[in-house]
């Protein structure tokens, strides 16, 4: 297996933002030629410009157009494409997608459409695991049709419990349930968030386990039967339901090396036993005492998947295109070396989380050594409120964990996301970000302590908090004299001519030496 | 012209002269003390130059409550320091603020992003505690409570449920 320019057929990228503009750059770098696809709300997006070909396939909704299997096919077939690489989220976990394109003649990435099956549906999946005896959270064996069944499964493994939706993920659908009282319209509004979200809303019912920590196995199996672990990632740090802060080595297994290792022969044990074939991910819930129980897989590559590139050296995507090629050879498990942290920058409000997206005018990315950032930006743009508002993903390394801390901070504080602004100032558009939630995070103590419990948002309410702090001196000099010189410009403005201050006096300038002159 | 003089926050400025243009430097006195600053304005901020350094901030600007001028985020680059909601008021201004905001009465909720009303929980005339949940929005695929920003009354409910909504619209003017 070697990584080298040649002439290979070319790969569509079914996906969008940062993942597609990430596949695309190994496809090229070997010697895959690249096939984006988009919406029409995505016509100038970053990822239709780093392709070789571009194919619309249909409207802003994404069931019109990146979930819409015929016209992604369709455009595989006009480009000539012969694998489809389908990144994370939209089409990635769809068996029937996978018959689609065997159908079609064209390779998936991924796993077979029958171990997706296997493994991709949570209730399938829970029954894999219990035929290998492997321990899972306690739950309703199959989908409840609705609240009253549910709370009978909910009297029989005790409150708390979680109600998850069978074909969900990111948290939507998903509700905590402390008592029997709130159970009828926590199912109503999660099923209801399902339906939306998946077409589909049925839900089960699952204990929810106390001080979790949530933890997961990167593996990678050649379909033939055996698989290798890539080490493992914490990404107990959520808001929403949805991961922020992903991390390796994970803080929690470092207090508990033996569950560690108990873990990555669980995984490979999963992934061997289904003949899985490619990037693979189990997650765990990890209690505060090191007891492990198994969630779920998610049977395609995963959005915090960089934290393993950087301690691993192994680029999975490369990884992924070479098997479905033909050309890999499922080498020992890889070493990993030092630590590796991946934050997410959202176009949310910093303290509520609510999605903020909206126009960005200005966006500056960090640099330096040992830092990484996958981006749908990388200039001016806009975050489209019809997709997930993710702007980029900020990772880097250390050779320690305080190492990479450290490394993060100053990456965050270098960042810089700016809306679009008026003459005056004034912004234009809704977009917020994440950034100063993040910042606080990376200087949060129990994060640089390594103490990170899933709910390490709630129990720190300065993280979102507004803080009203009296200004710096500097930056009141700053904002009245930028202040004052907005509003010169405005009263210099009056009467339209549209000429800046400085323009004008430019002007004057050369009237006043043509006078001289004459 | 107005003053050159005024606060943000508790901090007092007096500036020597009205500054102009992308570029200049002038001397403004803080607190007693007499500095002289140099700046360069760009599209997203301002540098400036004081004797102990040079400063870059961004700075944007939204309508503040009372819908009278502007407030202000000011982030100095390349930092984590941040702040929300100043704004340099000249001396002789606070009072025609306060004035016009005393006549606009309420609070405008407003939404966040766009997205639809799926549900409304309150009705014109409720009295609401904070933090209460008034409507449920659905935005994103996501459902999403609205709750009072402040204890008070519903003055006005500009929404129905299963009305779409532009980010930024007013939703409810609360009392």
């Amino acid at each position: 297996m070697s990584i080298q320019t040649k002439k290979r057929a070319p790969v569509l990228i079914a996906n969008r933002g940062e993942i597609a503009i990430r596949i695309a750059r190994t496809c090229r770098a070997l010697g895959f030629p690249t096939v984006a696809i988009y919406s029409e709300a995505d016509r100038f997006a970053e990822h239709v410009r780093v392709c070789d070909q571009a194919y619309l396939v249909g409207g802003a909704a994404p069931k019109d157009s990146y979930l819409n299997i015929e016209n992604v096919l369709k455009a595989a077939k006009a480009s000539g494409a012969k694998f489809i690489h389908p990144g994370y989220g939209f089409l990635s976990e769809r068996a029937s997608f996978a018959d689609a394109c065997q159908e079609a003649g064209i390779t998936f990435v991924g796993p077979s459409a029958e171990s997706m099956r296997l493994m991709g549906d949570k209730i399938q999946a829970r029954a894999t695991v219990d035929k290998l005896k492997l321990p899972r959270v306690p739950g309703s064996p199959g989908a409840v049709p609705n609240a009253a069944e549910a709370a009978k499964f909910a009297r029989e493994i005790k409150y708390p419990i979680l109600l998850k939706a069978a074909a969900g993920g990111g948290g939507k659908g998903m509700r905590r349930v402390d008592s029997e009282a709130e159970i009828a319209a926590a199912f109503e509004g999660a099923s209801r968030e399902a339906l939306g979200a998946f077409g589909d809303g049925s839900m089960y019912v699952e204990k929810l386990i106390l001080e979790p920590h949530h933890v997961e196995i990167q593996v990678f199996g050649d379909g033939k039967g055996k698989a290798v672990h890539l080490g493992e990632r914490e990404c107990s740090i959520q808001r929403r339901h949805q991961k922020v802060w992903e991390e390796t080595p994970s803080p929690i297994l470092n207090l508990h090396p033996k569950t560690r290792d108990a873990m990555f022969a669980a995984a490979i044990k999963i992934a061997e036993n289904v003949n899985y074939a490619g990037a693979g991910t189990l997650e765990f819930i990890v209690d505060g005492e090191g007891s492990f129980y198994f969630l779920e897989m998610n049977t395609r590559l995963q959005v915090e998947h960089p934290v393993t590139e950087w301690v691993t050296g192994v680029d999975l995507v490369a990884w992924q295109l070479l098997l479905a090629a033909g050309e890999f050879t499922l080498p020992a498990i890889p070493e990993r070396r030092g630590s590796s942290i991946e934050v997410r920058l959202y176009a949310e409000d910093p303290h509520h989380f609510l999605p903020a997206p909206g126009p960005i005018g200005a966006i500056q990315l960090p640099a330096g050594a040992f830092v990484r950032f996958d981006t749908a930006f990388t200039s001016a743009g806009e975050v489209s409120v019809n997709y997930d508002p993710m702007i980029s993903k900020i990772s880097v390394w250390g050779s320690t964990r305080e190492e990479a801390i450290g490394r993060m901070r100053v990456s965050l504080d270098e960042t810089r996301v700016e809306p679009p602004k008026k003459a005056n100032g004034q912004r234009v558009g809704s977009l917020r970000t994440n950034l100063e939630f993040l910042r606080k995070l990376s200087r949060n103590e129990m994060v640089i302590q390594g103490d990170t419990p899933t709910d390490l948002i709630p129990r720190n309410p300065d993280l979102t908090q507004f803080k009203d702090e009296a200004p710096s001196t500097e930056a009141a000099i700053a904002l009245s004299l930028y202040q004052l010189l907005v509003s010169s410009q405005e009263t210099t403005l009056e009467g339209g001519s549209g000429h800046t201050n400085e323009m004008r006096s430019n002007w004057a300038r050369l009237a006043k030496w043509e006078g001289v002159r004459s | 012209m107005s003053s050159l003089k005024g606060k943000v926050g508790s901090i007092e400025l007096t500036w020597k002269s009205a500054p102009r243009g992308a570029t200049g430097k002038t001397q403004v006195e803080v607190g007693g003390k007499k500095m002289d600053v140099q700046w360069r304005k760009d599209s997203d901020g301002i540098w400036i130059e004081l004797a102990n350094g040079v400063y870059g901030f961004d700075i944007s600007g939204e309508p503040n409550e009372a819908e009278t001028g502007l407030k202000f985020k000011v982030s100095e680059r390349g930092t984590e320091l941040g702040w929300e909601n100043l704004s340099f008021v000249r001396e002789g201004e606070e009072l025609v603020a306060s004035a016009e905001g005393a006549q606009k009465k309420g609070v405008r909720v407003r939404a966040q992003m766009p997205g639809k009303i799926i549900r409304v929980l309150i009705k014109q005339g409720d009295e609401v505690q904070k933090d209460q949940p008034l409507l449920v929005m659905e935005a994103m695929k996501m459902e999403n409570e609205i709750r009072a920003p402040h204890a008070g009354k519903i003055a006005e409910l500009k929404v129905t449920e299963g009305q779409a909504v532009e980010s930024g619209a007013h939703l409810i003017i609360l009392e």
